[in-house]
This record gives structure tokens, sequence and C-alpha cells, in this order.
């Protein structure tokens, strides 16, 4: 081929592009079914939740798989798209998208979506972060976040004010439905409070009342009052008493078990299970391990006898079973995201899986 | 109060047997009465149990609520301190639901300033002697963004490099973005890269290799094509829903290589395709299509340049090991058509292909073909050949080694092959934002 007939080639390109866009001026855009809210998450659980609470009036989609590491998505071109299209878009917050959300929502050009309106939600709204920064912050410290530590999805608590966050604003957005989200919501909380605390105690006590006691720690006393009430006022019958049920019960023979997590993305868990951690294998969040700090690590497993390296998939497992190997522990890898693992289905399942693996590996480790 | 029911129905039949008993004996009257008493007295001893039977539930009910509210009361109490302690915020600032975070971060509006420092080492052969053996700060960039008003907002990238000893400071990028029109439609007003292909738009530390691509050096000069102008974009609705953005830029034709110069009083235009498909989640590819005409000359109406150009990339990276493995091939090819004078087109293209593998959380390797003509000489080329390897020692700060081995071929250049190596450094300070994908 000599050049002039590439040239010739090229220049018919040139007119060929032109001529592409031009057919799509004329080309009627896609219409989108306006029965339904569209709802994009930046995550899985955003997106389990929303479903759960939005039920058949809403279709949403996540960004994310579920398997990848949350603080480190792509803006996508297609992200943009989606984005696009969304009458809603909720993240995480806490900076958590901060390296990709300004770039997705700039180039999705959506109004409904722009930070501060109505299609915009923060999931962070209400609950408290842990960590907040109390001094003055920078990068020597590895990847903190001014706004505090963003894992809080992974305490059920939290999980319930995101709930009743999205649910108020599903009705803000479409309040022709507002019975139907109010009934969904009531339906999640009743469902995460049940897998919480046991069918049993909820029946007795209603979730509200349960949270605030297990907030308080006066859960077990109420249970131990309550029961005593029952036997003086009848002694007969074994059944009218209360115990723990739920994932609570599942940890409960583990309290304070001493563990390592790979980042510091477990301590809202932790907090709520009554579980240590000990160390991390990131000596500063988002910086791979050294020698040196392996070490140290192992060292610190070995003098507190803490036998559990807890990770999500998406990190390193190879630094993880060289420390668990010379720590004589055990690696367990419990993602964090829903769809992260085959078992974590949705965001009850979500702790499902997190709670059966890491009891299964507490119980290995114990004996 | 089951059992109540219970003990008083079966005291009840108890009676009934006991009242047939009575009228089938019916002999001994003042046995009954007794017998009837007997009952009464039963029956209101009974109402009496089951009175104070109902009143203990009633108190025991009332005491468990008590302690409900009790424990309320001081959860609240406890939240607050909860928040308080960790928030370090008084406990009056307890949030309700649907507020946002506290900022820990005083509001002002400075916008994000982003300070990015490039040091480079030069070894090897280099004919123009543009780059000596030593170390040199190839680059200060200075750069700024945010909201300006409702409407949009704005950027500036300020490039201070060192030239004949001298530092100069130049305007690389600054524009503000009108990033709220309707219709899906964004324009820009200001100096910015034009939209053609995509390695004319990267920034020194946005690049995957030292320098640039020997095409876009040859077709735009070593700084690449940056021009005063206004743009306006648009994302194109389509059938399959895919990303689809076409860009008009009306540019200054300043550029030194391919367009008018220093005797720019003139415009060039410039028009980009750009699509996005997604193969699957983890793997998609983008295809761009370019086209840039203006005068070459000051002389108007005549010497016209037309540059085409064609990109490709196909980026590959896996959910789960996403942070540690990926893949990115990009392609682009120049065709121009340079007039210089009544019959006489030069016509002359270029290409690079280059492909980058991430093959740890830090580490990746990439190599780079470049073969280029000039835009004034279709005659001569150069052959480029480009290995290296990038350490990010974290999302701030990346250390580069390149080795690059250029042939200049054709009739005109008399130049020997060149051989050159380059070690960077590169660092950031600030929250400078996120790169295009």
């Amino acid at each position: 081929m000599n050049i002039h007939s590439i040239n010739l080639l090229s220049r018919k390109a040139g007119s060929f592009c032109l001529i592409f866009a031009v057919l799509f001026v004329l080309e009627t855009p896609p219409c989108h079914a306006k029965d339904k809210l569209n709802v994009v998450t930046t995550t899985t659980n955003l997106e389990s939740i929303a479903k759960a609470v939005g039920g058949e009036h809403v279709n949403v989609s996540a960004l994310s798989t579920g398997k990848e590491d949350p603080h480190f998505i792509e803006a996508k071109p297609s992200y943009m798209i989606k984005a696009k299209n969304a009458d809603l878009w909720i993240r995480i917050g806490l900076e958590l998208e901060v390296g990709y959300e300004g770039l997705i929502l700039e180039g999705s050009r959506n109004p409904r979506i722009r930070i501060g309106s109505p299609g915009h939600l923060d999931a962070s709204a209400g609950i408290i972060p842990l960590e907040l920064p109390t001094q003055r912050i920078d990068r020597s410290m590895g990847d903190v976040h001014p706004l505090g530590n963003p894992h809080y999805w992974l305490d059920p608590y939290n999980g319930r004010i995101m709930a009743q966050t999205i649910g108020r604003r599903l009705i803000q957005l479409d309040p022709d439905h507002k019975e139907d989200y109010e009934g969904n919501l009531a339906a999640f909380l009743l469902r995460l409070d049940r897998a919480m605390f046991g069918e049993k105690l909820v029946k007795a006590a209603g979730g509200e009342q349960l949270w605030k006691m297990q907030l308080n720690g006066t859960l077990e006393n109420f249970i131990k009052e309550y029961n005593e009430k029952v036997k003086q006022a009848d002694p007969r019958p074994e059944q009218e008493r209360l115990s723990l049920g739920g994932w609570l019960a599942i940890v409960k023979p583990f309290e304070h078990a001493k563990l390592v997590t790979y980042h510091r993305s477990w301590i809202y868990f932790v907090r709520r299970f009554n579980l240590d951690v000990v160390a991390e294998l990131e000596p500063k969040p988002g910086i791979p391990p050294g020698p040196a700090h392996i070490r140290d690590v192992i060292n610190t497993m070995k003098s507190e006898k803490a036998g559990i390296i807890v990770m999500e998939p998406f990190y390193n497992q190879l630094d993880a079973k060289a420390v668990a190997e010379k720590a004589d522990a055990k690696v367990v890898l419990a993602t964090t995201a829903v769809n992260g693992q085959e078992e974590a289905t949705d965001y009850i399942a979500l702790f499902d899986n997190i709670v059966s693996r890491l009891a299964n590996a507490l119980h290995e480790v114990s004996k | 109060m089951m059992i109540d029911k219970f003990q008083y129905s079966l005291l009840i039949l108890l009676l009934f047997c006991g009242k047939g008993f009575a009228q089938s004996q019916n002999a001994d009257s003042e046995e009954l009465k007794l017998l009837q008493q007997e009952v009464s007295q039963l029956r209101q001893q009974f109402k009496e149990e089951s009175e104070r039977h109902s009143a203990e539930m009633k108190m025991l009910r009332e005491e468990i609520e008590l302690l409900k509210q009790n424990q309320q009361a001081s959860i609240k109490e406890s939240v607050q301190q909860a928040t308080a302690a960790e928030s370090n915020t008084p406990s009056t600032t307890v949030r309700g639901p649907e507020t946002s975070p506290p900022n820990p971060i005083a509001q002002s509006f400075n916008p994000d300033i982003s300070v990015i420092g490039d040091v480079l080492f030069h070894a090897g052969k280099n004919e123009e002697n543009t780059r000596k053996d030593q170390f040199s700060f190839r680059e200060l960039e200075l750069a700024f963004g945010n909201a300006v008003d409702p409407y949009g907002r704005a950027d500036l990238f300020l490039g201070i490099e060192e030239e004949d000893s001298e530092w100069h400071a130049n305007v690389e990028e600054g524009y503000f973005t009108f990033d709220q029109l309707p219709y899906d439609l964004k324009a820009r007003a200001g100096k910015f890269y034009s939209s053609f292909g995509k390695a004319n738009q990267l920034h020194t530390h946005a690049m995957p290799w030292v320098d640039k691509p020997v095409v876009i050096r040859h077709f735009f000069g070593e700084e690449g094509m940056s021009e005063a102008g206004a743009e306006l974009s648009w994302l194109v609705p389509n059938p399959w829903n895919s990303y689809m953005e076409l860009t008009f830029q009306a540019q200054n034709n300043g550029n030194e290589a391919s367009f008018a110069g220093n005797q720019s009083n003139d415009l060039m235009y410039v028009s980009h395709l750009k699509n996005f498909f997604e193969i699957d989640r983890e793997s998609g590819f983008e295809l761009g299509g370019s086209f840039a005409a203006g005068d070459n000359a000051a002389t108007n109406g005549g010497h016209k340049t037309n540059l085409e150009g064609l990109d490709l990339t196909y980026k590959w990276r896996p959910a789960q090991e996403g942070s540690y493995k990926s893949l990115t091939w990009m392609n682009e090819f120049l065709f121009s058509q340079k007039e210089q004078g009544v019959e006489d087109t030069v016509d002359a293209h270029g290409f690079y292909s280059s492909l980058e593998y991430q093959f740890s959380k830090r580490w990746s390797v990439f190599g780079r073909y470049d073969y280029s003509q000039f835009p004034d000489d279709s005659d001569s080329h150069e052959d480029a050949y480009s290995v290296g390897l990038t350490f990010r020692q974290s999302e701030y700060c990346f250390w580069r080694l390149q080795y690059e081995h250029t042939e200049p071929k054709g009739n005109s250049t008399t130049n020997e092959d060149r051989d050159e190596l380059f070690l960077q450094l590169n660092f950031g300070l600030g929250p400078h934002r996120a790169h295009q994908y």
C-alpha cells in the first residue's frame, strides 16, 4: 500500500467519524421505563440494601462486582453511562469513593445525581464514624481517611441506619409508593434483627429495644432478669425463657478472641461482636507489608496468642499465608462485600458468611 | 392466665357433678347447704387468688417496661458519650439521621492544590543535545482546581520548566468547564490539550512512559498540542447504550510542528469521537477517531494541514486481583497532509504501539514501538524501541527506568542510532485528581 492510498484511506476514516456522529444525532435516544426508579450504587452492599428496601419499584445496579478492592475502582466510561441513566446515586461516603466518584458523576452529565441534589445520597449520613482523626493527618500515615474509617457497613447496626436512610430518600423521590417502601424497610429490619439476635429475642422485646440494649451492653442482663422474672411468675414452662440467638450467639463463645486483619477494615465488625484486633498486616493503611513489619506481626501474634488472620480475598494472600505458617495461625478469607464470595448473596448472607467462617476457624484454633 | 381459666372450669365441672350428686341423694338438705357454702367459699377464694395473680403479672409487666425505658435513657446517654469521644465534638452536636458527617476539615473556598515534581536522570547519545548526561528537574507542575460557581469549575495546570538554564512558567492547561449544561453537553474555554488521540492529552505524571511517543513529538512537538480555544462535547445517545462522546474544538493554529507556529493568526478545528466498549466486567476497549484541520502558514486561505488519527486501547484488570495485576495495550495512528506550496503536499504518517503489564501491587513492565515520519518530510522516519520498568512506591510517587533505542532513517537524516537510558522520579503533593480511565 503506497502512502497516497493510506492518505486517501485516512481522509475517508476522518469523514466516516463525522457521518457516524451525525447518524446518531438523528437516532432517537432509547426511552427508559419511567415507572421504576433507576438506582446506581457504588458498592454491592448498598445495592443489596437498596434492592431490599426499594423492592419492585426500583432497578438497582452497582458499579463494583463485590470482588474488587472498593478503594480502587476505576472511572470507566461505561460507569458514566450507568450513572447517566440514574435517578438516585448512593455512595458509602467518608471518602471511600474519592478516587473515582467525581470523574464518574462529572462524566455522566446527569444533573439529577449531582452532589447536593436529592438524587445523590451519602449512605454514611446518620452513622457514627470511628477513627476520626484527632490530630493533623498527612500521607506519611498511609491512606488515612480524614472523615473517619469508611468500612462502617460491617456493623449490622449501621446496616439498619443505612436502610432507613435509603428508605427515606426513596420515599422522598417516589412518594406514591411510600407504603411499599415502609413495608419493605420494616421487613428488612426484621430479617436483620432476627439474624442478629435470633427470632425469640426479637419476638420478646422487639428489634429496636434489643439494639438499644446491645449498644448499651445490657442485653445479657436483660435476658437474665427476664428469665428470672418468668421463673418467679411461673416456674413451669422452660420454652418461655429467652436466650441469645443469631450471629451474636455464634460469636459469643469466642468473645475477645484476638485477631490479625490485613487492612483496618474490620474495626466496626470487631467492635460490634466483641473481638479484638491486635495487629494489621499492612504497616499503614494502603501500604503493603515489608519484611520487618511481617516479623513484628509474627511476634505480636505469638505473644498475644492470636490464632487468626482475617482478610478480604482481594488482598495478597501470600503474605498472610507466610505469616500464618510462622505464627501457627489460620487465614480466614472473608469478603466484606456482597457477591465477594459465593455465599455472600445479600447483606444478611454477608454476615452469615463472615460469622460462620470466623466461628469455624476460631473453633478449630481453640481446640 | 390460661391456667387460671383451666382451674376455674375444672371447678365448675366439679360443682355440676356435686349438684347432680346432691340431687340424686336429695335426702340430706343440710349437707347440701353446707356443700353449697363450701363451694361459694371456694369460689370466693379462687376469685381472690386469680385477682392477685393478674395484679402480680401487671406489676411484672410494668417493671419490664420501666427497665426498658431506663435502658433507652442510658443508651441515649452512652451513644452521646460515644459520639463525643469518637468525634471529639461536644455531645450537643449529636447528629440526626439525615445530616452529613461532621467535617473536620475547615471549610475554606481554597481550590484543591497539587504540586507534582518530575526528576530525570538521562544517559546516552542525543544528537540534538537537548538532553545532557546529567540530572534535570524536568518539570514542576502546579495544579489548581475547584468549582467556580454553580455553573462550572476551573482547572489550571502550570508547568515550570528549565530552558537554557532559565526557568519558565507555562500555562500547560487552564480552562473553565461548563459542566451543568443540558442535553448531555459540556463546554470548555481556555487553553487545553487538543482532543486528538490519547497520548497528546496526557500530563507527564499520567504517562505510562518517561517520554511522549515519537509520533506525538514529531507532529505536535515535545510539549504536545495545547492551544487557547473553546470546546463543545456531547454524550451521544446510541442504541447499545455504550459510551460515545463527540468533541469539537476550535483552537488557535499555533502549533509549531503541524500548524502555523509563530505566524498563527487563525484557528484550527479538532473533532474527536471516543467510544468505549465493555467486553466484560474486567476488560474493555476504547476506539477513537480524530480529525484536525487548519492553516499551517500566515498566508490566508492557502497551505492547509489535515490530520487524521485513530486510537485503540485495550485494558484488562481482574476484579479480585485488580490491585496486583493489569494490562494495557495502547495504539495510535496518525496521518498528516501538510501543504507546503501549490501542488506540494507532504503526506506523512506515524504510529506507536505500547504494552504495559502490571505484575504486582507496585511493579509493572512496559514496551513501546514507535514509527514516525516528519510532518515536513515523509522520506525520513524514525524507528524507536523502548522498554522499561515502573515501581509505584505509593499512589503518589513512582520511579521509572526506561531504555530507548532510536534509529533515524531516510535520505535527509545522517544521524546515527541513539541509545538512551532514563531514570525518572515523579512525586505529587496534595489531592491531585484521579486519572481518567
